[in-house]
């Protein structure tokens, strides 16, 4: 990003935008505030680039979650990506409500790749992480602009599996613990028998 | 034994008035010319870029480097000089 073509108003905004203590931007103060609002933007960029990793992951898990809920697989399969799924949108809620925001087109044509490699059964999913993850790296990532509260709705309107469907799946789950753990139950038996 | 240099105390112990800009601690012949064809050919000047910055450690040593190539002693050594001197005079 070039700041020469900036005004000095708009470079101490900049600076202001990405928390940087500063005195006045004058002639000789201006060289060195843009070199600092350039280190800011690439450690910016190097902090997104992990998140972005991970987003992709975790919306190609949802996507086989889907097709996988829709096909008659074995139930512990089931358990287990959901419970990766609702791990890591906990830890990367907030990243993904963001990325929901900045690049919905770039959601879609990967929808499209993962169906692609979802036909060929051969091969497990999880191994075509790695493209996406190259794919994230190519797209250039611009300044967060403040993020509107809005998009947050419209993320969690989307779901891939309705909600009465998880609250199910969690009550069997806890149904079967609860049987299991009843039928371990020992039959009391006198501790003081004399032994023979 | 105090870690600062000679011309250092001497620096910091009165008004620097037209002093040139090799009287400060840190910058020498070579630092010192390097600043004069920037257009800081005296000390008064650099003390102006020091208050500009804030008195900030960290810009004022970086524009330091970038100015004239000083390296992490020279940097110090003129960076507290010129603390040292604001603390007492300004």
């Amino acid at each position: 990003m070039n700041f020469s073509n900036k005004t000095d108003k708009e470079i101490a905004e900049l600076l202001d935008q990405y928390m940087i203590k500063h005195g006045p931007v004058v002639g000789s103060t201006r060289k060195l505030y843009e070199k600092k609002l350039h280190e800011a933007l690439e450690s910016n960029e190097g902090k997104k680039s992990s998140p972005l990793k991970t987003i992709y992951q975790e919306e190609e898990e949802e996507i086989i979650l889907t097709r996988s809920a829709l096909r008659p697989s074995p139930k512990s399969e089931l358990y287990t990506d959901w419970e990766a799924r609702t791990t890591e949108m906990d830890h990367h809620s907030a990243y993904n409500r963001k990325q929901y925001s900045t690049e919905p087109t770039g959601h879609s044509f990967k929808y499209q790749e993962v169906l692609r490699d979802y036909k060929d059964e051969s091969q497990p999913i999880r191994s075509s992480s790695a493209t996406f993850r190259n794919v994230s790296h190519s797209k250039p990532s611009h300044m967060t602009a403040p993020v509107k509260p809005t998009t947050i709705k419209d993320s969690q309107d989307k779901r891939y599996i309705p909600i009465w469907l998880q609250f199910m799946v969690f009550i069997l789950f806890a149904g079967f613990l609860y049987y299991v753990f009843t039928n371990m139950e020992v039959t009391p038996k006198n501790p003081f028998e004399h032994i023979n | 034994m105090s870690s600062t240099s000679q011309k250092h105390k001497e620096f910091v112990a009165e008004p620097m008035g037209e002093k040139a800009v090799m009287a400060l601690a840190g910058i020498g012949e070579v630092l010192g010319k390097r600043l004069e064809e920037k257009g800081f050919d005296k000390a008064y000047v650099v003390l102006g870029q020091f208050l500009v910055l804030k008195k900030d450690e960290d810009f004022f040593r970086e524009w330091l480097k970038d100015t004239c190539g000083a390296n992490a002693k020279q940097q110090f050594d003129c960076y507290s000089c010129l603390k040292e001197w604001c603390d007492s005079f300004l």
